[in-house]
């Protein structure tokens, strides 16, 4: 499985790069998004999010 | 025996009953068979025929006042085996904390126990085919003081009562099932406490009507209908039979049903899973009880995209959580292929399973008097009062919708399930909005409009069932629950009834 799986991912990003879309590893850029406080849990964008997903998304509690 | 009260059948009914049973519906079907087993004669008095008819349907047209609710005649079916022709047959009975008295929700608490029930689950699961008796519920894949994970079983195919016990009915010796009989009268006698007898006519223009004599008559006409009849008994008091205090038809509660938002899986995620709080839970946070629905997406038909583009597709599944996490959360268009996909290239078509889905939760209303069943100024075919149906959700029921919501999405996270995307009018309390958006709806179920008490200023039946202030009229279904919970009612509505049928049994029988 996890053979297929990075074969997938590599041609799947070879295909990214033909079908003028962007790549996946660049993807979790910071972004200028609101980020909403309620008790533990963060609302970006309308997902709820916990304070590590914040870290892994580069996201800032503004 | 199966008569048609529309023809001179309806002598069949001149005879004195032990038990006259209005509405052969899941509740009165159910209660009918328990007494024909115990020896009791039972005059089953249905107000439909046996198949579906513009004119009988008709009788259950009403208004609706406050939010956007269904049809009053789109929510339910009016003839033999009454809603359970179109149920989807999901069952769950009640947990015990949902019988204790909250002090964080005014008029909540049952003068019954959940162990008053337990004895009759085999039974009920017995009748609705489900296998096996009890709700064993599944573990969460990490504990939590907040939340377990639930289970719900499914009568499948759904029973539709009707079908389901036709013959065994039609053969009895016991039981007289009347079809286009309906209740449009409860007599009193002089002390107005005891029922001397019920009125029923059909649908014909000049149908001068008839009595059917019993020692106790017991409404099973569902939640909507069982105030209505009683509203509607006005020929000897005034404000209704059992209104005494302005309670019949108060308190109507629904299970809102609310679409949270889309999900984003961990993994590939192919269920359905229902989560519910714990009772520390519901008492730390002052909320009700819910229950909360993640569903995989079905796949969609579509046309395939050209490979590059499939393989674009495939590859925001294949790439790592926190990748597609990102996609999401900063905003993008892709989502994973569906079995027309390139996955299907690659795994030869395997079962449907995506990483997306949705997430929705339906919970337990608030009490609230002003919910209510009232009658209308218009009137129906058999000249009784129609309808208008007050449904409003309160602080309290926004409180429960939100605290829900965003523990719900934390959850997802501490389980390792997913995250959730929660729609803007939630975290904004908005359910007009919710609700205009169609995002925001009941569940069909209609709950407490005679609720269970054993105090007559805080209810209409007693812990037996019972009208307060008679001496021989009961109700049967979910308008005598005290309070909704957050399963789906069919359960505990044939619970209640066989325990019904049991101190009918004692009663009048034994
Ligand atoms: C679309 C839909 C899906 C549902 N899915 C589920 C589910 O998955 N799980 C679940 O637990 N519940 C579900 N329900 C609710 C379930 O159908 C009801 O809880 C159940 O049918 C109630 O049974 P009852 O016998 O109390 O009332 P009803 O089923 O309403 O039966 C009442 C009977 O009384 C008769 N009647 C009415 N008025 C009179 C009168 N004046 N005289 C004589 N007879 C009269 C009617 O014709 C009817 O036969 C669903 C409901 C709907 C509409």
């Amino acid at each position: 499985m996890t053979g297929r799986r990075s074969f997938l991912k590599t041609t799947a990003l070879a295909a990214l790069a033909a079908a003028g879309l962007p790549a996946l590893g660049a993807s979790a850029a910071p972004a200028p998004l609101p980020v909403r406080r309620f008790g533990e849990a963060f609302v970006v964008n309308g997902w709820i999010l916990t304070a590590r997903d914040l870290e892994a998304l580069r996201l800032h509690d503004t | 025996m199966i008569l048609d009260a529309g023809t001179a059948e309806r002598s069949a009914f001149a005879e004195p009953f032990d038990v006259c049973i209005i509405g052969a519906g899941p509740a009165g079907i159910t209660l009918a068979r328990r007494l024909a087993s115990a020896g009791a004669g039972v005059a089953l008095m249905e107000g439909g025929d046996l198949d579906f008819s513009n004119d009988s349907q008709d009788l259950y047209t009403g208004r609706i006042s406050g939010l956007d609710y269904f049809p009053l005649d789109a929510v339910r079916l009016r003839y033999l085996g009454g809603s359970s022709n179109h149920w989807a047959g999901a069952c769950r009975e009640l947990d015990a904390h949902d019988f204790e008295p909250r002090p964080h929700h005014p008029w909540s608490g049952w003068p019954i126990g959940k162990e008053d029930l337990d004895p009759y689950q085999g039974e009920v699961a017995r009748i609705l085919r489900l296998d096996g008796g009890n709700f064993p519920d599944p573990p969460l894949r990490r504990d939590s003081d907040d939340f377990r994970r639930i289970l719900y079983r499914d009568s499948r195919p759904p029973l539709r009562f009707g079908e389901a016990f036709h013959d065994e009915i039609a053969a009895s010796d016991a039981i007289r099932l009347a079809l286009n009989a309906n209740l449009v009268d409860l007599r009193l006698d002089d002390t107005l406490g005891t029922v001397t007898e019920a009125r029923f006519r059909s649908l014909e223009a000049d149908d001068p009507g008839f009595a059917v004599r019993a020692r106790a008559y017991v409404l099973c006409a569902g939640g909507l209908e069982n105030p209505r009849i009683l509203l509607n008994a006005r020929s000897q008091i005034p404000a209704g039979i059992g209104n005494q205090h302005d309670l019949v038809g108060r308190f109507f509660c629904e299970h809102p049903y609310m679409r949270v938002g889309e999900v984003v899986f961990e993994e590939r995620f192919f269920a359905t899973e229902y989560h519910a709080p714990t009772p520390d839970f519901l008492d730390a946070y002052e909320v009700l009880d819910f229950n909360l629905q993640l569903l995989a997406d079905r796949p969609r038909t579509r046309q395939p995209l050209s490979l590059p583009k499939e393989v674009a597709r495939e590859a925001v599944c294949v790439a790592p959580f926190t990748e597609r996490l990102a996609q999401r959360v900063v905003g993008n268009t892709l989502s994973c292929a569906d079995d027309l996909g390139l996955r299907a290239y690659f795994e030869r078509r395997e079962m449907p399973e995506d990483f997306s889905g949705f997430a929705a939760i339906q919970f337990e209303q608030a009490l609230d008097p002003s919910n209510r069943v009232r009658l209308a100024a218009e009137r129906d075919a058999l000249g009784l009062q129609r309808i208008v149906l007050d449904w409003r959700l309160d602080d309290l029921d926004r409180r429960t919708m939100r605290t829900a919501v965003l523990h719900f999405g934390m959850l997802l996270a501490d389980q390792g399930i997913g995250r959730v995307r929660v729609t803007d009018w939630i975290l904004e309390d908005d359910f007009q909005a919710g609700n205009a958006a169609g995002d925001l709806s009941g569940s069909y179920h209609h709950m407490c409009t005679t609720r269970m008490s054993d105090d007559p200023r805080r209810g209409v039946v007693d812990r037996d069932c019972r009208v307060h202030g008679t001496s021989n009229l009961y109700a049967g279904g979910s308008s005598v629950f005290a309070t909704a919970g957050h399963a789906t009612p069919t359960f505990t509505i044939l619970q209640l009834a066989l325990r019904l049928g049991d101190h009918l049994d004692e009663t009048l029988l034994g």
